[in-house]
């Protein structure tokens, strides 16, 4: 019976591998290019594969026709393959591409993605008060408006997982019709939404993260200075500001994400012989402790630290030993990290880069960041903060695009312009669009409930 | 490598805890009881919510805690286990299952995802114990689980523990004798909710815990402690738990930090897990069947 | 086996009007697939395909679980092994993607195999612990390893320009479904399928028939996961993007959930409900934002992580109230009669 049983069974797989083989047939032949340059491009980068073959750019054109409420369905096609390659001479040459979804006569809707859940949780609330405060009370205690168009936003938690920020991202830019997407926080959910991005036409803003194949994104724009860029400014920061000059007194935590490896070579370029950790993405954090403080009974004085909060408020929580922290992620400048901290002990005195100057300082860098929080009556606080630079930045490179606002035009009136905001650093997207050059720096104090205070705000070099 | 060792022992002490009501629930009603970790989740969270989020002494949380804790064990054997009781152990185990993610689901709509820290018991330094700095939280912890695995085995030597017994043996019987199955199963999962919940309020201190923080990462390895000790034995469940922490230590120091191999701490318990099913199935401690 | 001739036997005398009734559920399921399918855009395509996708995982649950009466708490890692398999070959070796799919399904099987072979030594309860055990050690031991899954920014899975089309690619998740689908009903229905229920509904009894009870689970082990595989596969191309938290340990437990909600043997119930598990975190935080009334003590960040909740809600509610899941509640337009069995 048994022998029945396996011939029975290796027949199904004969039929499974018989089908697998039938797809094989029809998916071979137009496949080889695309992966020549898949690999030269390093191999992480499929939207701007599909972006340069100009059959994406097409089906974002598409979709813009048919959904942008019958404005113009030819005219969005064809837009499609304008997009598809204008992106190969890097965005310039034409003024519009005709695809304005999210675009009316009297709204702009944009989506932000940000992990509300998995290891690396931002506050629901300061995102649900948040994501409209500069929107709503921005101009002035009223509606900011861009050409007669009000702002309108979308929102979505990408669970700290690349796969679930590029089927959001998809999501808020096609169904919810979004005209360009925010990532709030996370390097690698950042990337994958980016790519999406690129291959659509869809503009993308985040903060600054990694280089790694985001430089010949065509619809991609940092706002910050990325990971690669304040490496080295840390380790002269390390250096001059806290004191350390010997190498082997100091140490780098960073998650094991190849979008990481160029913060990783940045740092130790600029500060060789210093030991390097790479924990798991998907690792607890109290077992790494026992490298820095135990074992080879290892002290460190200072510790680079760049993985998700989480990672580091138990690292720094279960280590025998109290090294300074400093780091250059994003999220890592919020109070909620340095009031978890503190509970521990372990985190006091932290220095971070961050984006934005510390959010206790608000009023001083931007006096209607209050007003608009008084305006709208909510509690705000550091995420709410993040949010409000980043969506001053978007503004205006929205008034830069100009009254016939579509993608195109978008993307052509950002590239080459210079921003500046006062909460996020000066931006000149004149060669590059990684356009930040200064970064502040925050230090976690425990007095009165851990917060950061802002020990320089807008340096480009220690 | 001593160091390790230390933390492993410690580490594995919460997994003995936990350990313990997995035996006390496997002793009395044949159940694997994926909803102990959880019992410790609840515990914590409101013990967090009743002493920092409301400013309440230290003592009125962890009453609160393990009140809530076994608030919800009887909950459970009301609602879950009870009407599943004729059920095969499979469904019964997928409700557990569903007993601890509904738990979890409901702390993270409760309270947020993010990270929070309890205050421990003790304030103060760590302690120096093989060149590993070990918080005086974790001492207390260590002592706890002795004082436990030796008053569960003690309970199961009185005249309850054997009321207890008989009954998981033969409920038809014990019913002649005149034992209330529906008062032992009331006392089965209160006492093992209030294990659960002394565990998860000692460990919540020791790191920073997450909605989840006791099912997602304890219960796998508690589990493989209570097989390791032999699943009706308390002693082993004790034993089994401090094994546990020291093979996942020492795992992370030879597999991990020698060899770089990721997951080290997991693969060790798995390896583990399996030497002991394949080999001696009835673990240290069991009776051979 | 008489008894289960007989009861085929009677199911074919009563199965006129069941005929009837069952295709026309089948009609209305294709129409309700095909209508956003056409018309929903590329957004309801990724969701059908997702929906697919984890019909063919619950498929492979049930298999195991419904079938043979094993359980499995580390699916995920079978899913997982296939997913990585599948973008290693795409964009690593440039293989086209019937070469991925046959890499993930080849993969899904020989995991299962190896596993099986040692976990099946381990009865009852403590086949799942074993299961659970390596489900967690794949999640952070293989999965982490970065030169096969790309580490934090996960693996890259391009697809070809055949099904690159969000629309293409959900066709082939359908067609994968009814092959998986055809292949299981035939396998139920041969003396196979006779077979496994011998071995699930009492193992000695079955090896006193003759049934070779070991052989059998094992096979069961492999079939199952190479569906598993071969879904991974499909989820690698899904969103060209796989990352070791996709499977974290407790989307293992989420699966079987989702496959004893559906109701064990029930392979329409395990399709309705692993769509209905797939689809509702996709689209239960927008619909619920949308509508004109809201709660006032909810807002739309809680939506997000609300559908873990109700899912869980509805198995409590599925086991506590009607265990044969939703194939029991299809039971009076479907042949089967409702948990025949399901005790055990």
């Amino acid at each position: 019976m048994m022998r029945a049983f396996a011939r029975r069974h290796r027949g199904r797989m004969i039929v499974a591998l018989l089908a697998a083989t039938a797809l094989i047939a029809t998916a071979c032949g137009q496949y080889e290019g695309v992966h020549d340059r898949f690999v030269a491009e390093g191999g992480s980068n499929p939207g701007v594969d599909s972006g340069g073959d100009g059959s994406d750019g097409g089906t974002g054109g598409d979709t813009g026709g048919t959904d942008g409420g019958g404005t113009d369905g030819s005219g969005g096609g064809g837009g499609g393959g304008t997009d598809g390659s204008g992106a190969d001479t890097g965005g310039d040459g034409t003024v519009g591409n005709g695809d304005t979804t999210g675009v009316t006569d009297d709204s702009i809707t944009i989506g932000i993605h940000a992990p509300l859940t998995g290891a690396a949780p931002l506050r629901q609330d300061s995102f649900e008060t948040g994501k409209d405060l500069y929107w709503q009370y921005g101009n002035d205690g009223g509606p900011v408006e861009i050409f007669g168009r009000g702002v309108e936003t979308v929102f979505a938690d990408d669970q700290y997982r690349p796969s679930t920020a590029r089927q959001v991202c998809q999501t808020m830019a096609e169904e919810q019709e979004a005209f360009a997407i925010l990532g709030a926080g996370g390097t690698d959910q950042i990337q994958a939404c980016a790519q999406y991005a690129a291959s659509e036409g869809v503009p993308y803003l985040s903060t600054g993260v990694t280089e790694t194949g985001m430089g010949s994104l065509d619809t991609y724009f940092a706002a910050s200075m990325t990971y690669r860029q304040q490496a080295p400014m840390l380790a002269d920061y390390i250096r001059n500001d806290l004191g350390v000059t010997d190498a082997s007194n100091v140490a780098a935590v960073v998650t094991n994400t190849p979008n990481f490896d160029d913060a990783v070579s940045g740092f130790t370029d600029a500060f060789p012989g210093v030991e390097v950790f790479r924990p798991d993405k998907n690792e607890r954090g109290s077992s790494s402790a026992g490298n820095l403080c135990t074992g080879t009974a290892k002290n460190y004085d200072v510790v680079f630290v760049l993985t998700s909060p989480t990672f580091y408020l138990e690292m720094a929580a279960a280590a025998a030993c109290r090294p300074t922290y400093v780091g250059v992620g994003v999220s890592m400048g919020l109070d909620q990290v340095a009031s978890t901290g503190c509970s521990t002990g372990g985190t006091e005195d932290a220095r971070f880069f961050n984006p934005t100057p510390a959010f206790t300082d608000a009023g001083e860098y931007d006096p209607e960041f209050l007003a608009a929080a008084s305006a709208a009556g909510i509690e705000v606080d550091d995420v709410v903060w993040m949010m409000w630079g980043q969506s001053k930045v978007l503004h205006q490179m929205l008034e830069q695009a100009g009254e016939n606002l579509d993608r195109g035009a978008f993307m052509n009136a950002v590239s080459g312009s210079t921003f500046s905001t006062g909460v996020f650093p000066d931006l000149d997207y004149g060669d590059s669009r990684f356009g930040a050059t200064q970064v502040s720096v925050l230090r976690n104090v425990c007095d009165g409930g851990g917060h950061y205070v802002t020990d320089h705000a807008f340096v480009s070099g220690f | 490598m001593g160091a390790f060792f230390a933390l492993g022992l410690f580490q594995g002490a919460v997994y003995g805890l936990l350990a313990v009501g997995i035996v006390l629930v496997y002793k009395a009603k044949r159940v694997f009881n994926f909803a102990q970790g959880e019992f410790g989740g609840v515990a914590a969270f409101c013990a967090f919510g009743l002493t920092v989020a409301l400013g309440l002494p230290y003592w009125v949380g962890v009453v609160g805690g393990l009140a809530a804790a076994v608030a919800m064990g009887l909950v459970v054997e009301r609602v879950v286990v009870r009407p599943l009781e004729s059920s095969s152990r499979t469904i019964m185990l997928v409700a557990l299952v569903g007993v601890a993610l509904f738990a979890v689901a409901v702390t993270v709509l409760a309270a947020e995802p993010v990270p929070r820290v309890m205050p421990p018991i003790v304030e103060g330094g760590t302690v120096d114990i093989l060149g590993a700095g070990i918080l005086p939280q974790q001492l207390i912890l260590l002592a706890v689980l002795a004082v436990l695995a030796a008053a569960m085995a003690w309970f199961f030597k009185t005249d309850l523990g054997l009321a207890v017994l008989a009954s998981s043996q033969d409920l038809r019987a014990a019913q002649v004798v005149g034992i209330s199955p529906t008062a032992v199963s009331r006392l089965v999962w209160g006492l093992a909710a209030l294990l659960g919940g002394i565990a998860g309020l000692l460990y919540a201190p020791v790191g920073i815990f997450t909605p989840g923080f006791m099912t997602f990462t304890m219960l796998v390895p508690a589990f493989a402690a209570a097989v390791l000790g032999g699943m009706t034995s308390l002693p082993g469940a004790f034993i089994g738990g401090l094994a546990i922490g020291v093979v996942q230590n020492l795992g992370i120091y030879l597999l991990g930090q020698q060899l770089a191999v990721p997951g080290a701490a997991e693969l060790g318990v798995f390896a583990l897990l399996m030497l002991v099913l394949l080999i001696r199935p009835q673990g240290l401690f069991g009776k051979a069947v | 086996m008489t008894t289960a001739t007989l009861v085929l036997t009677r199911v074919r005398i009563r199965g006129r009007l069941g005929l009837v009734l069952r295709v026309v559920l089948v009609l209305a399921a294709l129409a309700l697939v095909a209508y956003p399918l056409f018309y929903g855009g590329d957004v309801w395509a990724q969701r059908i395909s997702r929906a697919a996708i984890y019909a063919v995982i619950g498929l492979s649950i049930n298999t195991l679980t419904g079938h043979a009466g094993q359980i499995s708490l580390g699916h995920q890692a079978f899913v997982g092994i296939g997913a990585f398999s599948a973008a290693f070959m795409a964009s690593q070796l440039a293989a086209p993607l019937g070469f991925g799919l046959a890499a993930a399904a080849l993969a899904g099987t020989v995991t299962a195999l190896l596993v099986g072979m040692v976990a099946l030594r381990v009865t009852g309860l403590y086949l799942t612990l074993v299961t659970l055990a390596f489900g967690l050690t794949a999640e952070t031991t293989i999965f982490n390893w970065r030169e096969f899954t790309g580490g934090g920014a996960g693996a890259f899975a391009p697809r070809p320009a055949l099904v690159e089309t969000d629309f293409a690619y959900a066709v082939l998740c359908l067609g994968v479904l009814a092959l998986v689908l055809y292949v299981d009903w035939r396998l139920v229905s041969t003396k196979t399928g006779r077979a496994l229920a011998a071995v699930r509904n009492n193992e000695d009894i079955a090896a006193t028939l003759g049934v070779n009870v070991t052989g059998y689970k094992l096979g069961a082990f492999c079939f199952s996961g190479l569906v598993a595989g071969l879904a991974g596969g499909l989820f690698a191309y899904w969103n060209q993007v796989v990352q070791a938290l996709d499977f974290e340990f407790q989307v293992a437990l989420v699966w079987v959930l989702m496959t004893v909600v559906g109701g064990l043997r029930s392979r329409l119930g395990v399709i309705i409900a692993s769509s209905f598990f797939a689809l509702l975190p996709l689209t239960l935080p927008n619909f619920l934002s949308g509508l004109p009334w809201q709660p006032p003590f909810l807002n739309e960040a809680v939506y997000h992580v609300l559908p873990p909740f109700i899912v869980v809600v509805m198995l409590l509610l599925v086991l506590r109230f009607f265990p044969g899941g939703i194939g029991q509640l299809l039971a009076p337009v479907t042949r089967r009669g409702g948990p025949k069995g399901a005790k055990r």
